[in-house]
């Protein structure tokens, strides 16, 4: 029976053993630690054993990695350098090498079968792989057509009995497991040392759909999905040009993910697809997810707020793009395109420019520019104008808005900065909510910003005026990442503004020219073209869109190699 | 790895070093003059009176012991009064009597610029005056000391505009800056208001009257006008100016002189003539100006000198008050009321031309048309000017229009 010690009082020591019961072990003996009588109990022993428990555990762990390591070594035995093994002429030796390098996982499927009186392995993942297909163009065509009186014939095998679109005949092993997990399926036949790798690939994909953020109102409305053979498709589908090349890296040392890179060949500036092709294969990541991934390695400031790549959903604009030379590029998985060199004009056009009458398009694009302004300066114009300089106001404004601040107990500035912090809230939280719920943010951020806080007298009505014209502004950019990037500098413009009046402002609209000309993308400056004198000619569809009659060269500040529109237009 | 992190923390200094020297010139560079706009009382009316209206009761007078302070140099010879824009604004919802959108405060002393700092003892923000609707000077006040110890003031701070208007009223200027319009308008606003109907109203005086115009008069050692404010129990009116002699107070001309005026500088846009009906004296017919082109010329013949002025005017008919019926669509008609129109205004012309000879005054500063048109007679001249001034005579010439004679007939 197990006692456990409890406590002592009035100087006797109480034991309790498991069932409850208890008994006095010594009578009037004083003691003041539980270990003294209990050796187990004693706290710094027991600490020394759980350290030198933690250290073996430690240990045997480091052993586990050595040990797997050295399995690791074993199992590579026999092959040349870079190759995990090489195939032998025995099938269950090559279906032991391929399991051990796919051991774990369980989605493979290994299908044995005799072709003829060979044995013969089929591997696939079950997850990637059209079965139907392989029944229809390997097992049926296999199965009990091959005999051992036949010749060993390689070509025969793919000639003649395979009947898939396509197959590949390999003997490196590095070859085979990329394919098997892109969805291809590998056979194996008892007496080859080479192996078929035939294709078969089937996953479940997004359908072509409308573009889901960039949709126009007369354009066209197909848009990239997921998939990159799709995406290469729907940019092929609207060009019959052979100039137009489609290089493809495996881009992401695990994920190896498939990487397009599209340009017209006769018209890229001369230099450029280079640069671009050793920017992508000098990018050393584990894993390319997004083609945000991609693109943050083709920026050239990577803190910059703006963003150095147009991407884009639609596949209109990359044709546009591609024509205009400049390079697309494509990322597997992911629905966004993107395209470089990009500079401000490109991220402030839209589809719908085109698409409308040209004056129309004109001033609406004019007006972007504008919106583009206010999304900026507006609250810094208003916090120094109040704060500084009431004079250069007409009196009657001036009186108004003296009024208006009169009830609000806040300094311009910190005013400011309350709206634009619920501004900045609401934006987020409309963002983040599900397209239902968004709606009922709506009003409670209308309600919030348009009502309650004016009658609580903690910001005046005309600077919800001027947060909410501001917020409008920079939702009316057609790239939503450049809208974010005005966003960041009108906090700036905003402090510059409140420490020196419209001396700050008047600063840091200079600041921002100047650094937003030294940015460049690919060598273009990013606001320096849109009214270079040397570039007259872009300045026809820059601020203004001429009609397609007069657009005749394409844009010089991207260096195209032919410099005219062939048939002049569009 | 050591050289790198050596190098990190060089280059962290250097940051901190640049951001701290950024921040150091905001604090000490900065034109921290940041006052928001609703903590300046905005200053709406200057009005500046002769001291001695301060002691007119033993209350005012009392308020007036108060309203200054003890001064080392100078005396006690003007009284300034502010009107200032209450900013609260009271909110009376569904009628009820306007309630008043300013107020006022004096001081009594001189220099103004004294006064004004002196004045913060009695205001609870800083006085602003960027919105300085218009200065109202008293008749006692010019008489002191001339015009330009009061107008220094509104000329040299920087933060006084030259498109400020001025008035000068015979009464007092105290009252003018307590005047609340009926319209709820802060009264600052409605004297402004006042002198921008000049380009309607031939009465008022015109374009070149606020503190920029009379600046450039005073500095080129011009004559020149301002328009006279009267103001009796809550009415006030614009109309007629005072006429100053360099820095002195001549006299005033009245509404007649002033449209005489306005139409030898032909500053109008618009402005209403009514003559007699050519066939029937009693009755008027009244001509509406809306273009209007002068030219005054300078000649001298020998020892004769002279100016001819040509006056094209272009118009309406704008109201018709005869008797009887006229065929308006008669040319030979139109034309008798555009020669009597033209006489009218002639004669209105040659008139004011007498007035400002009598009084030696030359507000058109006719002198440097003279000097301009006769450069080397005008040297031989130049001295006996003053002599030869009120005898000089003007010729004129009117040109009248009629383009049309209104919607009905």
């Amino acid at each position: 029976m197990v006692y456990i010690h409890v406590f002592s009082v009035n100087g006797e020591t109480i034991e309790v053993n498991d069932k409850g019961a208890g008994r006095v072990k010594a009578k009037n003996q004083r003691f003041h630690k539980l270990s003294v009588i209990q050796p187990a109990a004693c706290l710094s022993k027991t600490q020394r054993e759980l350290t030198k428990l933690q250290k073996q555990v430690q240990q045997s762990k480091e052993i586990a990695a050595l040990l797997s390591t050295i399995v690791k070594d074993l199992r590579k035995a026999a092959a040349p350098e870079g190759e995990p093994f090489q195939f032998t002429d025995d099938i269950s030796i090559n279906e032991q090498l391929v399991r051990s390098v796919l051991l774990r996982c369980d989605d493979m499927v290994y299908r044995t079968f005799l072709a003829g009186n060979r044995k013969a392995l089929l591997v696939y993942a079950s997850s990637l792989t059209d079965t139907e297909k392989l029944e229809n163009t390997v097992l049926s065509c296999l199965t009990g057509r091959l005999n051992s009186t036949q010749p060993l014939d390689v070509n025969q095998i793919i000639n003649i009995l395979i009947t898939a679109a396509n197959v590949a005949v390999v003997s490196k092993a590095s070859l085979v497991f990329g394919n098997i997990l892109k969805g291809n399926a590998l056979l194996l036949i008892d007496g080859f040392s080479q192996v078929f790798l035939i294709e078969a690939l089937k996953y479940d994909k997004r359908a072509i759909s409308k573009a889901e953020n960039e949709d126009a109102a007369r354009g066209p409305h197909d848009a990239f999905n997921e998939t990159l053979s799709d995406n290469i498709g729907l940019v092929r589908h609207r060009s019959n040009d052979p100039d137009l090349k489609v290089e493809i890296f495996a881009i992401g040392a695990r994920t190896q993910t498939s990487v397009a890179m599209l340009y017209v060949d006769d018209i890229v500036k001369p230099g450029l697809v280079d640069e671009v092709r050793k920017d992508l294969l000098s990018i050393r990541i584990d894993k390319v997810i997004l083609a945000a991934n991609i693109e943050e390695f083709l920026d050239g400031q990577i803190w910059s707020p703006f963003p150095q790549a147009l991407s884009t959903e639609r596949p209109d604009k990359i044709i546009a793009s591609l024509y205009e030379g400049r390079i697309g590029i494509i990322v597997d998985n992911s629905p966004t395109a993107l395209v470089v060199p990009a500079t401000l004009q490109d991220f402030m056009q839209a589809v719908d420019d085109y698409t409308e009458r040209p004056i129309i398009a004109s001033v609406i694009r004019l007006t972007r520019y504008v919106a583009a302004l206010f999304a900026v300066f507006l609250p810094a114009l208003y916090v120094s104008v109040v704060s500084y300089h009431p004079g250069i106001l007409p009196s009657g404004l001036a009186i108004s808005i003296a009024e208006l601040r009169a009830k609000t107990p806040f300094p311009s500035l910190l005013e400011a900065f309350l709206m634009e912090a619920l501004l900045e809230i609401f934006q987020e939280a409309i963002v983040r909510l599900p397209q239902k719920l968004s709606a009922a943010a709506g009003v409670v951020g209308a309600l919030v910003i348009g009502t309650t806080v004016v009658e609580a007298a903690l910001v005046n009505a005309l600077l919800v005026v001027v947060v909410a014209l501001t917020g409008l502004s920079s939702f009316s950019m057609p790239s939503y990442t450049f809208g974010l990037a005005l966003r960041f500098f009108r906090i700036a413009a905003l402090l510059s503004a409140a420490v020196l009046g419209l001396y700050g402002l008047i600063i840091s609209a200079i600041v921002m020219m100047v650094y937003l000309c030294s940015l460049r993308s690919y060598d273009e400056s990013y606001l320096g073209n849109l009214l270079d004198i040397t570039l007259l000619s872009d300045w026809k569809d820059g601020l203004v869109r001429l009609p397609y009659k007069f657009l005749k060269a394409r844009p010089k500040r991207f260096g195209a190699k032919d410099k005219k529109r062939l048939g002049g237009g569009i | 790895m050591f050289y790198r992190r050596k190098a990190l923390t060089e280059m962290a200094l250097k940051i901190l070093a640049a951001a701290m020297s950024i921040f150091i010139s905001f604090l000490t560079a900065g034109c921290w003059d940041l006052k928001e706009t609703q903590d300046r009382n905005f200053v709406l009316i200057a009005a500046i009176d002769d001291a001695a209206i301060a002691k007119k009761s033993a209350s005012e007078d009392e308020k007036a012991r108060i309203q200054t302070f003890v001064q080392k140099y100078g005396a006690k010879e003007y009284m300034l009064s502010l009107q200032i824009l209450k900013l609260a604004k009271s909110e009376s919802k569904g009628g009820g009597a306007q309630a008043e959108r300013t107020f006022v405060i004096s001081n009594t002393g001189k220099p103004l610029f004294e006064m004004v700092r002196d004045m913060l003892g009695q205001s609870s923000k800083s006085l602003y005056f960027e919105h300085l609707a218009a200065v109202v000077v008293s008749e006692a006040a010019v008489k002191k000391n001339g015009l330009q110890p009061i107008l220094d003031f509104f000329r040299r701070d920087p933060e006084m505009r030259w498109r400020t208007r001025i008035f000068i009223t015979p009464g007092d200027a105290l009252a003018i800056a307590k005047y609340n319009p009926p319209s709820g308008e802060p009264g600052g606003r409605y004297l402004e208001g006042l002198a921008k109907n000049n380009k309607r109203d031939i009465h008022i005086a015109g374009l070149k009257n606020d503190i920029g115009y009379i600046t450039q008069a005073i500095d080129n050692g011009a004559d020149y006008t301002i328009p006279r404010l009267d103001y009796t129990d809550n009415v006030p009116k614009v109309g007629g100016v005072a006429l100053f002699k360099k820095d002195r107070l001549v006299g005033y001309a009245d509404e007649y002189i002033t449209s005489g005026l306005k139409f030898i500088y032909g500053t109008e846009k618009s402005a209403v003539i009514p003559v007699k009906c050519p066939i029937h004296p009693d009755d008027e017919v009244v001509f509406e100006l809306f273009k209007h082109e002068t030219k005054i010329v300078p000649h001298i013949e020998g020892e004769n000198i002279y100016f001819t002025l040509a006056i094209t005017m272009q118009g309406n008919i704008g109201e018709f008050d005869c008797k009887y019926q006229h065929n308006l669509h008669d040319y030979a008609f139109l034309h008798s009321v555009e020669q009597a129109i033209a006489a009218e205004v002639s004669q209105n012309a040659q008139e004011t031309w007498k007035f400002e000879q009598q009084l030696g005054i030359d507000t058109y500063n006719v002198k440097t048309t003279l000097k301009g048109y006769h450069p080397f007679e005008w040297q031989k001249i130049k001295d006996r000017w003053e002599e030869i001034y009120p005898s000089v005579p003007l010729i004129v010439s009117v040109n009248v229009t009629i383009r049309a004679v209104g919607e009905h007939d």
